[in-house]
């Protein structure tokens, strides 16, 4: 499961679809929106996504990180418009064997979405708003 | 005709989220895209050193021909996802 969505992340159903009765262990990566950044006090964030081309990066993703690790299974879901704080924007679920794999595979999968997948971000602060732009935001 | 499609702050910048644009001859790239843009938007010429392109949805370079009925992107670098 590959998907941009633009209400809230249902986490269970991101794991159920990355289950497998092949698999020994899940590991999920909950990204949330917190309510700081830049020594200011954040009050919500937009997420813009370049739709098409974001779920086909994430399902080339998806593909070279089963490849990669053996995986059992793996879906990743990232939400896009106005988030409040402790919301989650992206929500990664994936099994595998055992736990070394899938530990590993969910690190390179956020790592390479925060990297290849076009989309963006804008904090917005209690005196105003800053487009996110580039790695390591 | 191509349709070129922006996101983020380039979309602030240009004040629009898509933007038509004739195709001039055979072999046009997307750099004389972006530098036709960059005409009618001149502060775009200063992201061009950092911008990402893609052209129907795949990355791409700049010296790629581009054809009638292509979609050419121009954005930021991404910041998706959480931490």
């Amino acid at each position: 499961m590959i998907r941009i969505v633009e209400g809230p992340i249902d986490r269970n159903a991101v794991i159920e679809e990355a289950s497998s009765s092949k698999a020994g262990a899940i590991v999920t990566f909950d990204g949330v929106v917190r309510d700081h950044a830049r020594g200011k006090k954040v009050t919500h964030l937009y997420y813009e996504a370049y739709s098409e081309m974001a779920e086909k990066e994430m399902a080339r993703i998806r593909e070279e990180t089963i490849k990669r690790w053996s995986l059992e299974g793996m879906a990743m879901v990232h939400r896009t418009g106005r988030l409040e704080i402790g919301d989650s924007s992206v929500f990664i679920a994936i099994s595998s064997s055992h736990r070394t794999e899938a530990f590993e595979a969910c690190r390179f999968a956020i790592d390479s979405l925060k990297t290849s997948v076009p989309i963006w971000k804008k904090e917005h602060y209690e005196d105003g708003e800053i487009w996110i732009e580039g790695y390591g935001a | 005709m191509v349709k070129v499609v922006l996101f983020a702050s380039l979309k602030d910048l240009v004040g629009r989220s898509e933007v038509e644009l004739d195709l001039a001859e055979e072999g046009t790239t997307v750099r004389d895209v972006f530098n036709t843009l960059g005409k009618q938007c001149p502060e775009l010429k200063r992201y061009e050193s950092i911008l990402l392109i893609a052209v129907n949805q795949e990355y791409t370079e700049w010296e790629q021909t581009v054809t009638s009925g292509d979609e050419i992107a121009f954005f930021p670098p991404v910041s998706g996802g959480g931490s």
